[in-house]
């Protein structure tokens, strides 16, 4: 019992000394730099997407710690410290790996998404433009057609022929004015609207208004009839909206008869208004 | 300390059985050797010498599984398993950060293809 007693008392001595070696023996720089590896990534990211691998460098810390308490100085301690600091290292590097990776899925989504939207965005440019190109060709054709339409129009109320001038509309003095009167006639209205279709085709185009008499009466008074009447064609032209600066009026009175002054047909047909439309480099 | 309550006999082949584990019969760590040669080899696959922190940690590996060759030479097997276990874990953290870093390179690829995208949308 005596030497149970003793002996406890060695171990007892023994273990305070074994207490006292432990606290004089400081940790290797591998455990420290393993502790501090590890409450990094379990205070991080690392924690957050890959907690099974903490946990891992958790387990392995403990050993270290471990061996650390039992035997503080040995080369095992050292190895296992440094092990625990690859696996908290390890931890850290695979949620660095986690993160890109979502990352870059994210980006492919959003690249993928955006194609898909530029995608639709030029679809629909395109679908616009080919509208935009079918409804341009449309108006051409109408306009075409309607200049047809006023060219056919015109031929019934007024001769169309072309010349070294131009193109000449005639149109008949009875079908424009009164005798002797210079304002034009409601029938005349209708017809000259034909005139201006047409003549809008051809913006670029100069335009000479001609006022013509047959040779009854006195010269001047028809010379200054034919430029009221050719005046009041321009007037109404240019109300219409062809623009005043391409068209201008000339009264040419009697002088150039297209027909025998001498019966009453000729000279109908002497009284009249020729139109000229002239390419644009004769102004 | 309870060894010290074992009768004396007793204690004595335990002591001799523990001297005998220690030192001279420690199984020379054959497998510990292959897992860390082979965690050496998939280092290498993923290209771990291709990227500065992962390259450091594979030479350390490489330089630890010679070490622990050595040891094993020299008959001490139970140093020779830890150096081979410090190996494994360097290899292993060369692996995955070459990993990271290919993974990194190709996040930032797919960020840059959306930006231009974008800026060419803007153009």
């Amino acid at each position: 019992m005596i030497r149970g007693l003793q002996i406890r008392l060695l171990a007892g001595v023994l273990s305070v000394g074994f207490l006292v070696g432990c606290g004089s023996t400081p940790p290797p720089k591998e455990l420290i730099e393993a502790r501090a590896a590890y409450q990094k990534a379990q205070a991080g990211t690392a924690n957050q997407v890959n907690p099974a691998q903490v946990h891992v460098a958790k387990e392995s810390l403990d050993q270290a710690e471990k061996a650390y308490d039992n035997s503080p100085g040995d080369a095992e301690t050292r190895d296992r410290a440094y092990i625990a600091l690859r696996k908290a290292q390890l931890a850290e590097a695979q949620a660095g790996m986690m993160v890109a990776e979502r990352d870059r899925e994210q980006a492919q989504k959003d690249l993928q998404s955006t194609q898909l939207a530029m995608g639709k965005k030029t679809e629909r440019e395109l679908e616009t433009a080919r509208h935009q190109l079918v409804s341009e060709h449309q108006a051409l054709e109408d306009e075409r057609r309607r200049t047809k339409e006023a060219l056919d129009n015109l031929a019934k109320m007024a001769e169309v022929k072309n010349d070294q001038r131009g193109m000449v509309i005639t149109l008949s003095g009875q079908v424009l004015f009164a005798s002797g009167a210079a304002a034009l006639l409601p029938a005349a209205m209708s017809a000259l609207d034909n005139v201006v279709t047409a003549l809008k085709a051809n913006p670029d185009r100069s335009i000479t208004v001609e006022g013509h008499t047959d040779s009854v009466g006195q010269r001047t008074y028809n010379m200054d009839l034919s430029q009221k009447r050719a005046d009041s064609v321009r007037t109404y032209v240019v109300s219409r909206g062809i623009p005043s600066e391409i068209i201008h009026a000339v009264g040419v009175g009697p002088d150039r008869p297209v027909a025998n002054n001498g019966t009453a047909d000729g000279r109908a047909n002497n009284r009249r208004v020729e139109i000229i439309v002239s390419p644009p480099e004769r102004k | 300390m309870k060894l010290i309550h074992l009768p004396m006999p007793l204690m004595a082949t335990a002591i001799a059985y523990g001297m005998l584990v220690g030192c001279g019969s420690y199984a020379p760590p054959n497998e510990s050797l292959v897992n860390s040669q082979a965690s050496v080899r998939a280092a290498q696959e993923v290209g771990a010498q291709n990227n500065p922190q992962a390259a450091l940690h594979l030479k350390l590996a490489q330089e630890q599984v010679d070490q622990a060759r050595q040891l094993m030479g020299d008959g001490d097997n139970k140093r020779a398993e830890f150096v081979l276990l410090r190996a494994q874990a360097d290899a292993e953290l060369a692996v995955a950060l070459a990993r990271e870093a290919s993974a990194r390179g190709e996040a930032q690829q797919a960020q840059d293809e959306l930006k231009s995208l974008k800026n060419g949308d803007h153009r």
